[in-house]
């Protein structure tokens, strides 16, 4: 009897791996019932252990609970697999619309001008140039005399002036008056970038009489136009890509001496030739050049000892570019429908 | 400038194709592009001779006419009155393109056939306007290309000339250039030869040498004023210069070459056969040859006869002296006057010429005798004058300063290593001359057209220049910072636009200048306006004080554009008069649409406290605490604000901004009616306001705290802050927040009250709170409020 009772305890240890898989909740049950049922083939068992003698009951015993955990096992595991496979069924039968519109947050948006701005003035920064600001109204000194403007030089049509005459101040034509106002208060050696507003008597589609300068410039002992080149071949990778080739020729202003206009390979047909471009390939983006010891010499710089570069370039052409706009004026008119798209 | 390419090629052998001349003077500094190439533009256009010219028989104005052009007769009918029988004439046949853009086709006028066309100049882009076909002189054979016998097939390139280089507007200019990047050879004549002595029965005095450093005058006899031959004519068109007479062309047409100003006087009109180079006298009017009457100034340089004004010195002519068709007898005027004198006059007169814009840039001295020289010979060749004395007024002879140059300050401001023999050649090739002073020590001196150079570092771009930038290595410079250099504001107001737009803001950009009549309007007061000249739009003329009619005039358009809610901002400078001074300051302002709002279950005008709200949270994130809104004093209202409904704004003791909706009548102005709440802060107050110290922060709790409700009922008149203030007032310690959830005023309270629903959280830092300090600290608020605001609790 006993030993009947070991030989169908191994006999079903021998079964359970060939139970099947229960597939669903039907064959799950019909398992449960038929090994740990009431009625089931442990449970039966289980009661005939009493009749078992002493010295088997420890190996019946093992044989029992062995028997009952690998059938729990399945059980368990069948009842797992047919739950997760339930959710991901579910998931995987559902409509759901993606193109139905998002629920945007209510995000306003920087003005364009400021985007470029803060893009450019974040290079120049992050290249070791510190940030220093003038005023936007001005003394004729430092926006043209200490700049080596002379009185009464046709240099001076090139920008044309807002005067406030009741102070005998005026508004200033570029951030280059920084340069000197800089110089004035730290002296060398010294690298500044100073972003802000300017102001030119002209308007059309693309002249503002307000618009917006980046003016950056480095004086220490020994800075050569190779060092120019360099600075500015940084910037121009870092704001148009590695690719970008830059070019520099000869032009004039009168506080650097020798004088650039920068040019870059066209970004909008990388220098093949395009309307953008007016088919030569290259983009004015900057002037630049050494600092005119006469310059240095109205900061009482000596020229003999300190040298340097400066640059700078209108924020309102480089943004024009980056986003088409082909009217200037639309950076000031605030119309919703252009400053949503930025 | 524009420039003929056929004309500079008088003057250089260059080799070079228009293209790479443009390319190459670009690469040195002159800036150049073809705007016109004629090149392949005369290839249909042939000599033909007129063999017949028949009325049309249907109409009167037009002509059938037969061209031989030999191998062929065409028909072809013709407008021009001025055709007939055996004229050599210029023929487009069929396909030519002629510059203008005209094509020739076979077609039908009126029902003959026409098989090419009759050119006139304009149409073969000679001239800018013609009257009839133009004629071919005798001689040039039948069916010959025309572009063989003309000079036609040209290519025009606009140079953009900038101020320091006025020796390059001509095509000696030009030319020099032209030689010194192509290394190809000049021709230009010696400018030191035999000018030619003696005038007699004229006198030329110069009052001011300063204004007129070199005076010449010439004296032609016996010419006949007429047309200028067609090679002059084209050459001026092809400069942007209207063709006047043989005289006057011959003046232009030198200057344009040799870059002088040129004038021709009728002799006849110059009153006792004298010339007076002087200042204007007080009051004195002048009538310049296009007619306009100019009252002069004191320092207005005058070229005078014996009794009055004949030419303003180096701007233009006057009308009582030009040269008129009878004219047999001129005086040449060559001269070189100073650059500052005419750029003052031509200012004062509000006008610029061909010869001012020359002058104020400065022309060569020593060449002046030279130009006359040239124009003599060519209005000899042109309208059969002789020459008959020449006088050179000329007391201090031009001499350019040498400049000392070191090699080393070469390569040390340009980043190279050129030796002395390298920078001897660059500067030989522009006619610098160069002496050896020591080793790679040289004294160089510029030649007399180069105004542009003075010191040291004006030659060290010319080096650079023909050295090539592009051939300049890119190094990259370790930066050097300087300590004192702050940085200013620009980061802090950088991020409180990005925070702005955070919360739902548009940044708009406004002109910094507003008609005074919005400030007026609106009532901004407490800064005094500078005003400005403004040229492009008079009303805008002062500088605004605030944001505010920027804003306004951004929300009217917007609105009007069919926009339905706002929100708007903007950070910029505004400016204040103080003493002499103009004071600057950053400001950050916004503006917004406010509907009837929903909040906290009650309906009220609320756009105030939404922006309120995006104030505390904004100013808090810039400036480490919450700003504190407190009603202003009668004398700083604003009148553009609800009475009641505005704010000033304080960070700590000092009052930054003010906020508010905008009151309806202020709007009116700017024709809103949608209601708008506004703030506007100073930038600089507010970022100012940030302390240099961090403040620590607070330990996290770690006892639990309770949340108790407090609804109280409370006269409609009363404000919540107070209420808020009374109940955080009964102990600070222990109530860590409170929040009012509900506002209720309707049918379930009674008239006359609202209630005010708080939430509380209490919570004691240094242990477990029991619910019985709970109960204790409510009973406390209760009492307090009760006696402060005459609140009940709510059941
Ligand atoms: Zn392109």
């Amino acid at each position: 009897m006993a030993a009947d009772l070991i030989a169908r305890l191994l006999e079903l240890k021998g079964q359970v791996p060939s139970i099947p898989f229960p597939k669903d909740e039907r064959e799950l049950d019909a398992l449960r019932v038929r090994y740990l049922g009431k009625s089931g083939v442990i449970p039966l068992l289980s009661r005939e252990m009493a009749g078992v003698p002493k010295e088997q009951k420890p190996e019946a015993g093992k044989l029992l609970q062995e028997a009952r955990a690998a059938v729990e096992t399945i059980i368990n595991d069948a009842t797992q697999k047919i739950k997760v496979d339930k959710i991901q069924k579910d998931i995987d039968g559902e409509f759901f619309d993606i193109t139905l519109p998002g629920a945007e947050p209510a995000f306003g948006a920087r003005h364009p001008l400021s985007v470029v701005m803060d893009d450019i003035v974040g290079i120049f920064t992050s290249m070791g140039f510190q940030i220093e600001e003038g005023p936007e109204v001005e003394s004729d000194y430092y926006n043209f005399e200490a700049l080596n403007f002379p009185p009464d030089h046709p240099a001076r049509d090139m920008q044309d002036t807002f005067h406030l005459p009741d102070i005998k101040r005026l508004l200033r034509t570029h951030t280059s008056p920084v340069q000197p106002r800089a110089m004035a208060r730290y002296g060398p050696p010294l690298s500044v970038i100073a972003p802000g507003k300017v102001y030119r008597c002209d308007s059309d589609i693309t002249h503002s009489p307000v618009f917006h300068q980046i003016e950056g410039f480095t004086i220490d002992r020994k800075v050569t136009m190779g060092d120019l080149k360099g600075t500015l071949q940084t910037f121009i990778h870092r704001l148009y890509g590695p690719r970008t080739k830059v070019r520099l020729r000869p032009s004039f202003f009168p506080f650097v001496e020798p004088g650039a206009e920068v040019d870059v390979s066209c970004v909008i047909c990388g220098g093949k030739g395009c309307r953008v471009c007016k088919n030569t390939g290259w983009l004015e983006v900057l002037g630049a050049g050494m600092i005119h010891p006469n310059v240095l010499k109205f900061s009482n710089i000596d020229p003999d000892q300190w040298s340097g570069f400066a640059f700078g370039m209108g924020i309102e052409r480089l943004a024009m570019r980056k986003y088409g706009v082909d009217d200037i004026r639309l950076f000031f008119e605030n119309d919703m429908r252009f400053l949503r798209q930025f | 400038m524009r420039l003929s390419y056929l004309w500079l090629n008088d003057w250089v052998e260059h080799g070079l194709s228009p293209e790479l001349l443009a390319a190459g003077l670009t690469s040195a500094g002159l800036e150049t592009n073809i705007v016109r190439d004629l090149r392949g533009a005369y290839d249909n256009v042939v000599v033909g001779r007129v063999l017949s010219v028949s009325p049309h028989p249907d109409a009167d104005n037009i002509r059938i006419t037969e061209v031989d052009i030999n191998g062929a007769t065409l028909q072809i009918v013709c407008g021009a009155p001025n055709v007939a029988p055996d004229q050599r004439v210029a023929v487009a046949r069929i396909g030519a393109k002629l510059p203008n853009g005209m094509v020739i086709e076979k077609r039908k006028l009126r029902g003959v056939e026409s098989s090419g066309m009759i050119c006139s100049e304009a149409e073969l882009g000679i001239s800018a306007e013609s009257n009839g076909i133009m004629t071919l002189e005798p001689g040039i054979p039948l069916g010959a290309k025309l572009a063989n016998h003309y000079e036609l097939e040209d290519v025009i390139l606009e140079i953009d000339i900038t101020p320091n280089r006025g020796d390059c507007l001509s095509v000696w200019g030009a030319a020099r250039e032209v030689a010194a990047i192509s290394g190809g050879k000049l021709r230009l004549p010696d400018p030191m030869q035999e000018w030619g002595t003696g005038l007699e029965n004229f006198s030329v005095y110069v009052e001011n040498n300063d204004g007129c450093p070199r005076y010449t005058a010439r004296a032609i006899r016996g010419v006949t004023v007429g047309p200028s031959p067609l090679k002059v004519r084209r050459r001026l068109f092809a400069a942007g210069v209207r063709p006047i007479n043989n005289v006057v062309d011959a003046t232009n047409y030198i200057m344009l070459e040799t870059g002088h100003p040129l004038h021709a006087f009728d002799r006849r009109d110059l009153q006792d056969s004298r010339i007076i180079v002087r200042n204007a006298r007080p009051g004195e009017r002048f009538t310049t040859l296009d007619g306009k009457v100019h009252e002069l100034a004191a320092d207005a340089l005058l070229i005078a006869d014996a009794h009055r004004g004949v030419a303003l010195a180096g701007v233009m002519g006057g009308l009582n002296s030009e040269v008129k068709p009878d004219t047999t007898d001129i005086i040449l005027e060559a001269a070189y006057f100073d650059p500052v004198c005419v750029r003052k006059t031509a200012k004062a007169l509000g006008v610029s010429t061909e010869s001012s814009y020359r002058f104020e840039r400065g022309v060569d001295p020593r060449g002046v005798p030279l130009a006359s020289l040239l124009a003599a010979r060519m209005i000899g060749a042109s309208a059969g004058g002789t020459p008959d004395g020449f006088v050179d007024v000329y007391p201090m002879q031009w001499q350019a300063p040498a400049i000392r140059l070191r090699t080393t300050k070469v390569n040390d401001t340009l980043g190279l290593i050129l030796s002395g023999q390298q920078v001897l050649n660059y500067l030989g090739s522009l006619g610098f001359d160069c002496k050896m002073e020591g080793d790679g020590l040289f004294a160089v001196t510029a030649p007399s057209w180069r105004h542009d150079i003075k010191i040291e570092t004006d030659i060290i771009e010319e080096v650079a220049r023909l050295h090539g930038y592009a051939n300049i290595p890119a190094t990259t410079p370790r930066l050097a910072q300087h300590e004192a250099v702050e940085g200013g504001t620009y980061r802090a107001r950088s991020r409180m636009a990005d925070l702005l737009a955070a919360a739902g803001f548009y940044e708009t950009l406004n002109y910094s200048f507003i008609n005074p009549a919005w400030r007026i309007g609106l009532g901004l007061a407490g800064k005094e306006p500078v005003p400005m000249e403004n040229r492009i739009n008079a009303d805008l003329c002062e500088l605004r004080t605030a944001l505010l009619p920027g804003l306004l005039g951004a929300a009217a358009l917007n609105l009007r554009k069919g926009e339905e809610t706002l929100s708007l901002f903007e950070t910029g400078t505004v400016f204040s008069r103080a003493v002499n001074e103009v004071r600057e300051e950053f400001h950050c302002a916004a503006i917004m649409t406010a509907g009837e709002d929903e909040l906290l279950g009650a309906s009220i005008p609320r756009g105030f406290h939404r922006l309120k709200g995006i104030l505390q949270k904004v100013i808090k994130a810039l400036a480490g605490t919450e700003p504190a809104f407190v009603r202003p004093a009668d004398a700083v209202r604003r009148q553009y604000l609800y009475t009641h409904r505005q704010a000033e704004i304080r960070v700590g003791e000092t009052v930054i901004g003010v906020m508010g909706q905008m009151h309806p009548l202020a709007l009116q102005q700017f024709d809103i009616e949608a209601p708008m709440v506004y703030f506007e802060l100073s930038a600089d107050a507010l970022i100012q306001s940030r302390g240099k110290e961090n403040t620590p922060m607070e330990p996290l709790p770690r006892f639990p705290g309770i949340k108790r409700d407090l609804a109280l009922l409370v006269d409609e008149r009363t404000e919540a802050g107070g209420i808020m203030e009374t109940i955080i007032g009964t102990d600070r310690a222990l109530i860590r927040h409170c929040r009012l959830f509900d506002l209720y005023q309707g049918p379930q309270v009674p008239a006359g009250k609202k209630s005010l629903a708080f939430r509380l959280l209490i919570q004691n830092p240094e242990q477990t709170l029991t619910d019985k300090a709970g109960d204790d600290l409510m009973a406390a608020i209760l009492q307090r409020v009760g006696q402060r605001h005459g609140a009940e609790l709510r059941m």
